[in-house]
Order: C-alpha cells, then structure tokens, then sequence
C-alpha cells in the first residue's frame, strides 16, 4: 500500500519533503504565533524546523516529521524566549466596517474591549492560548487540534473551555 | 434531559449543538458574552502565511546539498581550497626569515612604534629598528642602530641587540643610544642587563650607563624622561666632535670645524627647534661663532 512505501521512505525525497511542507508549514505557523506572539518570528522558526528536517531527512520517516517539525519550532522557540508577555495584535474593526456611520462611543468601548481581550489573552498560559485560538480563529476541530498538538481530544477541549471561561471572567468582570 | 451548561459550551466550541441545544445554549446567561469573545478573537488572527514563497525560501537553502552532482563540484573545489591553503602555510613557513619588519627615522624625524605585545617604542631621530614579526612570540628581540625608548610590557624577556652591547629587560621603561660615537643605557622603570663585553651590569631606575674613551661608567639622573623626548640634547662633558655629530641628528647640516679645536669639552645643552638658538647654545659658551653658508656651517674662533 501507499502507506508502507511511505513507511519505507525518509524526507529526503524532494515531492515528499514538499507535500510535508503543504500540510504542515501553515499549521506550524498558526500555532507558533499564537503560543508566543509575533515578536520571535514565527516564520523564521518554521523555517528553522523545515531546515533542521533536511539536514536529518534520513533519520525520520514521513509520518514522524509531523512532530519532529512541533517540537523542533516549540523548542527552537523556547530557547529564545524569556516567557515575556505574549501580545498578539489584533486587526482594529473600525476598517471592516464602514466606519463613517459609526458611533463614536460604540468606537471607543470597542476599542477597550479590544485592549481588555489582548490583555486577558496575554495572561493565558501558551497550551491554552494557542488551543483556543487555532479552534476560534483558524476554526479548527477539537481533534484536528489534539493532533497538531500531539495531545488527546479531551485535553483539547478543556484546554479551550478553561481558556474560554478565563477570557470572560477577564473581560467581562474586571 | 437538560445538559449541564460545561458540556453545551463544548459542544458549542466544537460546533456540535444540535438545533435544540443551541436554543438550549442562548438562553444561558453568560451566552452573548461568550459569542462577543468568540466573534472578536477573529481579530487577533495570525498573519497571513504564504505557503507558496515561504517554500521557495525553503528550496532556496536546501538546493545546495540537494543534488549529488553539486556535491561533487563541491568536493573538488574544496580539494583545490585545502591545496591553496597548504601551499600558502607552507609558503609563510618557509618565508619567515625575510619577514622582518623595519622602522627608519631620518635626521629630525621621530616615531612610535607599536611591538605585537603592545610594547611600545619611540624612535630618535636617525635611527632603525628591525624585528623578525614571525620570531617575536618566541623571542623578544630586536635590532637598534640608533636611539630609542622603550615602554616595555612585562612578559618574556626582551632583548635589544646594538653594535655595542645587548639590553635585556622583562618589563619597564628605558632608552637606549647606540650611535657610532656614542653608547648609552637609561632605566626609567624596573630594571635593565645590559651585556657589554662579556660583562652584564643591571640598572636600576634612574641609572645610567654610558661608555666614555671605553670605560664602562654608571651614573644617575634625576630626569623622568629622555632629553630627547623633551626636544633637546642634554650633553655633560663631552667633546665637541661628539656633540656636533648628535647636533646633526636633529638638524640637517654639515659642519666645517676645521678652524677649531673639535676635542674641547663642552657642557650645556641645545634646542631642536630652532637651528639659530641651538647654535648659539653651543658656540657661545665656547666662545665660538659661526657663520652658514647653504647648509654648512662654518665655526670659527671669535
């Protein structure tokens, strides 16, 4: 069958190295950037993982380059980081909208909202922001999650449940 | 059946509420807060990800190792490199005699001159030090025809070869003569050997060592510096055939002392800035004059 060729081969064959980076490269991207921020680069550390695959294409086979490519940026990641504060950027809502008829007041709570989201998003732990964010934002399925992040569906789920009850309690009573 | 709110909120995350549940989920007190979160956590969506020209990025740094072929382009030219880089070893080995370096001063002219320790040297004027840049980490040692001050760092022992004697020191600060007419140690700092003649005599700060009609004197000095580095010749007691040899050092003149006594002794010292004043230090108290005629000058009794 397909898969036991698969098996069989490493990630020096140049279709199946870039079939890996199709299905994976993006994926690697959201959760990079939403576990640390923008501030480490998350492209570059995708990159770096996707490099340091090359460099041992003989040693890992197709189906372990998945998380040989997690770990690899996770830790690339943690290795320069401090555990400073993560702030992600947020696109402001006035461009989408068409902002002549808006309210000002409305604007202006708006924007506090916004701040108090970015902060109480700030103050989640890295597992849990990033769960959350990749299932709100990138709309991803609680097991397509557990499998990006190697974890079980379970753990997915409280992980953004907790995140979530977190986010309100944050936003809306503080 | 009524399910418990944490379970309809998971659901409703993983988009699994049935039509029910989900009239079940808005009736929940917390629910518009909990859809105002979700709705605005699309703001904070990652940056756009190019997967197509972060691959080229990709392809761009993995094509150098991806084709056999250019691995072995790669391997004759590093052959070639490791070849270059052997020739040139071997041709800087072998080349080390002829690497010396050479510093010269002509008449009125001085320099500094930085040693690879960070020695320092300051050279008189008419003078030439050479040293063998290969040898110097092994050997501190250097060639003086002339005058010079050294600033020596401590470290190994430093030798200063002259046609008259060798100077060795470890670390310290001294200057040393060695013209045709004249040989002459001074230890500013720490302590000096000088090897003359078989013999060596140590100076300690403020020594001086001089030869005069080959007698060997050591005498002392008050000053904290060369007279030269102070521009001016300080003489005590010596011939005026000597003195007018140093005066031409700093001066680019001939001297026509034929109408003279050249062994009279004088004591005094001149200027070099100034080829008028320096002249009259000299000839007055002797009660010479002189007269210039180009670039001779003629000395004669008043």
């Amino acid at each position: 069958m397909t898969k036991d060729k698969l098996l069989n081969k490493n990630c020096c064959d140049q279709s199946i190295f870039s079939k890996l980076h199709d299905k994976h490269a993006k994926d690697l991207h959201d959760f990079i950037y939403y576990k640390f921020g923008e501030q480490f680069n998350p492209k570059d550390k995708v990159q770096q993982a996707f490099l340091k695959l090359w460099e041992n294409c003989k040693k890992i086979t197709p189906d372990k380059a998945k998380s040989y490519l997690f770990s690899v940026a996770n830790n690339t990641t943690l290795n320069v980081i401090k555990h400073e504060k993560v702030i992600l950027k947020y696109e402001s809502n006035t461009k989408s909208n068409n902002s002549d008829h808006q309210d000002p007041q409305f604007l202006l709570e708006e924007k506090e909202y916004m701040d108090k989201y970015q902060n109480a998003l700030s103050k989640l732990t890295e597992e849990k922001r990033a769960a959350f964010l990749l299932n709100r934002v990138e709309g991803k399925k609680h097991k397509e999650i557990a499998k990006i992040l190697g974890i079980s569906r379970k753990a997915v789920e409280k992980r953004i449940y907790t995140a979530l009850k977190q986010l309100r309690k944050e936003i809306h009573e503080i | 059946m009524k399910p418990d709110k944490e379970i309809l909120i998971k659901k409703w995350l993983n988009d699994e509420l049935s039509p029910e549940e989900f009239e079940m989920f808005k009736k929940l007190d917390k629910y518009e807060e909990y859809i105002k979160i979700s709705d605005r956590a699309k703001h904070f969506k990652a940056p756009h990800y190019n997967q197509k020209v972060e691959f080229e990025k990709l392809n761009f740094a993995t094509s150098s190792q991806k084709k056999s072929s250019n691995l072995k382009v790669f391997k004759y030219v590093a052959a070639v490199a490791a070849i270059a880089i052997i020739a040139f070893t071997l041709f800087q080995t072998l080349n080390t005699t002829t690497n010396l370096q050479s510093f010269a001063t002509s008449t009125a002219k001085t320099k500094s001159v930085q040693l690879p320790d960070q020695s320092k040297v300051s050279l008189n004027a008419n003078s030439n030090l050479t040293y063998n840049k290969d040898e110097w980490y092994k050997e501190r040692q250097l060639q003086l025809n002339g005058e010079a001050l050294f600033k020596v760092k401590k470290g190994q022992k430093f030798v200063v070869n002259t046609a008259y004697a060798n100077v060795e020191v470890l670390g310290t600060v001294f200057n040393v003569k060695s013209r045709d007419y004249i040989f002459e140690v001074s230890c500013f700092e720490g302590s000096v050997k000088v090897y003359l003649k078989g013999q060596s005599y140590v100076l300690k700060p403020k020594d001086n060592l001089v030869i005069d009609h080959e007698n060997i004197l050591i005498t002392q000095f008050s000053s904290a510096q060369p007279d030269w580095k102070t521009n001016k010749t300080i003489i005590d007691s010596k011939s005026l055939d000597i003195v007018l040899k140093e005066f031409q050092n700093y001066y680019d003149v001939n001297f026509d002392a034929s109408n003279i006594d050249t062994s009279t002794i004088y004591s005094g010292s001149f200027s070099h800035n100034d080829l008028k004043i320096a002249l009259n230090s000299i000839t007055l108290p002797l009660g010479y004059t002189y007269t210039k005629q180009g670039n001779t000058i003629i000395l004669s009794n008043q």
